[in-house]
């Protein structure tokens, strides 16, 4: 039987977060943290047995990770198609996955690993995107993006899911399974270099 | 923490217009909303994929199991050869604990003596004593060995056509049984069979021996018509001088009391002894068979006189009732009395 996996809903804005997510009151923030991991792990063991609704619900939550880790390392255009794989890969494979808590690791690695795959396939060298048909003021924006792709992978990734895909720090930690203090250092060390590259210094 | 610091962190604090500036700029590679998902194919649940993982593990399990079983059922190029009494000797050398005789090699037992020769798990063959014995050949599925004189008994559970033994006047081919061979020095001698069937040949001259029944043998003639030991005395004397006398098939006086002797169960002898005579003499023959055991539908006098409708005389022994001489498996029971 074949599925589709849910969109989010016409006309909601999937960038917005909820102030309250992102500033608890005191006392509060523990609470939250362990109803997010029971969900989780409620949703990855519904998915794990078969429940596609339930996977529904993990590639809404999850695909702007997804969507970040592939904008960094393969061409714009091809995105799309390779965030589609990555979660068929994920739906097959997730029977294998032992922690629910450990998904958004699990997935990162995925994706990581189409991309690398990808590009190997396609052959690519260092230009990714061809840039010959740009609407007027976009080519600022392919220029910047180009220099993120330069950037370190761990920088890259992080500096595209917080600018490109308006994450925030905490979001972004709990996303991809990295510790806080990691997301922290690899958004302050890559605005540091992408702002030093931008000023025409070492490349 | 500084304001810069703490917007590029959570966007909370003064915003860093550099920073608003990139996010203003990048925000245009986010896809607007989340496209349709990919389509889910249907997935084996775990319960299906233990099922798999379980019958290839189970079928593994069984082929290394009949490997193993194949290895050691086989005798190999060595048959191990055990003293049972006295002396045997291989080669002239006694034979040593853990004895082994390979092809070529010889076995003698003196009239004190006994040994056991064994065939992997496929059976045994035990030499009685007076008996010289030479292991011809040994090869997967095909083993040979040449009875020069003296008594073996033999129990297998094999395959049709995987022992032969040879005897200076016939060669017995085991289809699947127990059964003995003895042959004198002269190599004259006779086949017993105990459990299935044995087929007794020389050149052209061929006798299916079943259960119960024996079969002599003489130099220069070959097998004789097999016979059940329980029947009368004149009926065997009858035979003899049939198979082996000097007027043999046309021998009429002794066809006659033959067929007067015998029983029901002695239509094994008779459809034997169908093919060798001459036609003049099949009619009677067919005749007093036909009154033990009529023949099958369609198998006519002329048939028999003519001997050419094969299969009509097949269905015929088939009414016997004595089983498939290939069905070796029903037998099995002599492969854990050889491993006795």
């Amino acid at each position: 039987m074949e599925r589709f996996v849910a969109t989010s809903k016409s006309g909601s804005n999937p960038r917005a977060t909820s102030p309250d997510l992102l500033h608890p009151k005191n006392g509060e923030k523990e609470n939250i943290i362990a109803d997010e991991a029971g969900e989780l792990r409620q949703m990855v063991g519904a998915a794990r047995a078969g429940d596609d609704s339930a996977f529904s619900a993990l590639y809404r939550r999850f695909f702007r990770m997804v969507h970040a880790i592939l904008l960094s390392r393969v061409p714009n255009g091809d995105v799309d198609d390779l965030a589609q794989e990555v979660f068929l890969q994920a739906w097959r494979r997730l029977p294998a996955l032992r922690d629910p808590l450990a998904f958004g690791g699990w997935l990162r690695r995925i994706a990581v690993h189409q991309s690398a795959d990808h590009l190997r396939r396609e052959h690519y060298t260092e230009q990714l995107d061809s840039n010959s048909a740009l609407a007027p003021g976009d080519e600022e924006a392919w220029f910047l993006l180009a220099e993120v792709r330069r950037l370190p992978e761990a920088y890259r990734e992080t500096l595209v899911l917080r600018f490109v895909e308006g994450l925030t720090g905490p979001e972004i930690a709990k996303l991809t399974g990295l510790t806080p203090d990691s997301v922290r250092v690899n958004l302050h060390r890559g605005v540091k270099l992408l702002r030093t590259r931008l000023k025409g210094g070492a490349r | 923490m500084m304001d810069g610091n703490r917007y590029l962190w959570d966007k909370t604090g003064e915003p860093d217009p550099e920073l608003q500036r990139w996010e203003e700029l990048l925000a245009r590679f986010s896809p607007r909303e989340t496209p349709i998902g990919p389509t889910l194919p249907a997935r084996e649940s775990r319960r299906t994929k233990r099922v798999y993982y379980w019958l290839a593990a189970a079928a593994c399990l069984l082929f290394a199991m009949g490997a193993a079983l194949r290895s050691a059922w086989q005798p190999g190029p060595q048959w191990k050869v055990v003293t049972v009494a006295g002396t045997p000797r291989i080669d002239n050398r006694p034979v040593a604990s853990g004895g082994r005789i390979g092809a070529g090699g010889m076995l003698e037992t003196d009239r004190h003596s006994r040994a056991r020769l064994r065939l992997g798990l496929m059976g045994v063959i035990e030499i009685e004593p007076n008996s010289r014995v030479r292991l011809v050949e040994t090869r997967a599925g095909r083993h040979r060995i040449a009875l020069q004189s003296g008594s073996i008994a033999a129990r297998l559970w094999a395959p049709p056509w995987t022992l032969s033994v040879d005897t200076p006047s016939a060669t017995a081919i085991d289809l699947g049984c127990a059964f003995s061979v003895r042959v004198d020095e002269k190599g004259s001698g006779y086949l017993r069979v105990t459990s299935g069937w044995v087929q007794f040949q020389l050149n052209g001259r061929r006798a299916i021996v079943p259960a119960g029944a024996r079969a002599f043998t003489r130099p220069g003639v070959g097998p004789g018509t097999p016979f059940f030991e329980d029947s009368s005395s004149a009926f065997q004397l009858a035979l003899e001088r049939l198979d082996f006398g000097d007027r043999g098939y046309q021998d009429a006086s002794a066809l006659g009391v033959l067929l007067s002797e015998s029983r029901a169960k002695d239509i094994v002898s008779l459809l034997s002894l169908l093919p060798r005579l001459p036609a003049s003499a099949r009619g009677m023959l067919f005749d007093r068979a036909s009154q033990l055991l009529p023949p099958p539908a369609g198998f006519t006098r002329e048939d028999a006189l003519g001997g050419t409708n094969q299969p009509g005389m097949d269905a015929w022994w088939d009414k016997l009732g004595l089983g498939d001489a290939k069905n070796w498996l029903v037998d099995w029971r002599d492969v854990f009395a050889s491993l006795r």
